[in-house]
């Protein structure tokens, strides 16, 4: 027997994190219907590396939309403690052990929806991989 | 034996929002035999809050003599002496920190607990039980330290840069059956096992 270690889907287990706390969140894409639903946060895993033989560390961004720019900054504050506190929690069915978080929340507007906020910040997840028995 | 991803493991450290990973109390008579029996002890030791990122580091040092023959070749080795010590750092502010770092005898807390006062001076620690909690996934383990000691309280750095910090080494002493660290491993697949600690 041999085991295939496989990178995490982060950004859906993120996604099912996130609904199961409460939050409007989604995996990409964005779904057609955004803004009916605010604050929507978006989960997008922007590359990473195979930290060690059974962990990978996801670089993950977060984009919070809302209404106006405080309502997008106080949310992705409020985001930043809950991703925070994700160690020790299963993401995708496998144990996260680490959180860093990189970039703090920032004004990014989004050119495609200029009638919402949207503030954005990184976080460092590192999670076990996940194995699969030959 | 197969090879199987499954059983390398992490060091991650076992802690809930309100209970940490490595915890300290009285010097435990029965030594723990099993798994279960090291999580019973596990529940009677009072954790010490958030240690350092560098987690818990474990030397397990036996020095040797060498017995060299006539023409110089080396014929045996005998054991001089057994140096077991667990290296970490404490990086929350509060009494129970500083009772394993120091004794409770060095540290009072005021009434309503807000207040600490901290002797410093040249005395040891007393001798106490130390264990560790640690799981990656459904698998945990459990360093158990009967009889421990901190016998080194590093350099504690006041800066407005980093954490105030407690770098202690808990020195691993002979319980009295020639073993001074136990660990205690469940891959998380035994019908005893229980999964998370709730202590």
């Amino acid at each position: 027997m041999s085991t295939i270690r496989k990178t995490i889907d982060i950004e859906a287990g993120l996604q099912a994190l996130l609904v199961a706390d409460k939050w409007t969140a989604c995996a990409p894409p964005l779904p057609p219907t955004l803004g009916s639903s605010l604050p929507l946060v978006a989960v997008y895993r922007t590359g990473g590396t195979r930290a060690l033989f059974v962990q990978d560390e996801h670089a993950v961004t977060f984009d919070v939309y809302a209404a106006d720019d405080a309502a997008a900054m106080e949310s992705a504050d409020a985001l930043t403690a809950w991703a925070s506190a994700l160690e020790g929690r299963d993401i995708g069915g496998e144990p996260c052990h680490l959180v860093e978080i990189g970039a703090l929340p920032y004004n990014n507007p989004d050119p495609r929806h200029p009638t919402l906020a949207r503030a954005s910040f990184s976080a460092r997840i590192r999670t076990r991989v996940s194995h699969i028995n030959n | 034996m197969s090879l199987d991803a499954a059983k390398v493991l992490v060091g991650t450290a076992d802690q809930q929002s309100s209970t940490g990973a490595v915890r300290s109390g009285a010097v435990i008579s029965t030594i723990p035999a099993s798994f279960s029996a090291a999580e019973t002890t596990l529940a009677t030791l009072t954790d010490s809050g958030y240690v350092s990122e560098a987690g818990v580091e474990l030397s397990n040092d036996i020095s040797t003599t060498d017995i060299v023959e006539w023409n110089r070749s080396v014929v045996r080795k005998v054991l001089d002496s057994f140096n077991g010590e667990l290296k970490l750092t404490l990086i929350q502010c509060d009494y129970e920190s500083w009772c394993q770092a120091l004794g409770s005898q060095y540290v009072t807390k005021s009434q309503d607990g807000h207040q600490l006062t901290i002797k410093m001076g040249a005395h040891l620690a007393p001798e106490q039980t130390f264990a560790i909690a640690l799981k990656d996934g459904t698998s945990r383990a459990i360093v158990v330290v009967p009889r421990g000691q901190v016998t080194t309280l590093d350099t504690i750095s006041f800066s407005a840069t980093e954490a105030i910090a407690l770098p202690i080494t808990i020195s691993c002493y002979d319980d009295g059956t020639g073993n001074s660290i136990y660990i205690f491993v469940d891959d998380g697949k035994s019908s005893g096992s229980t999964g998370i600690t709730g202590a």
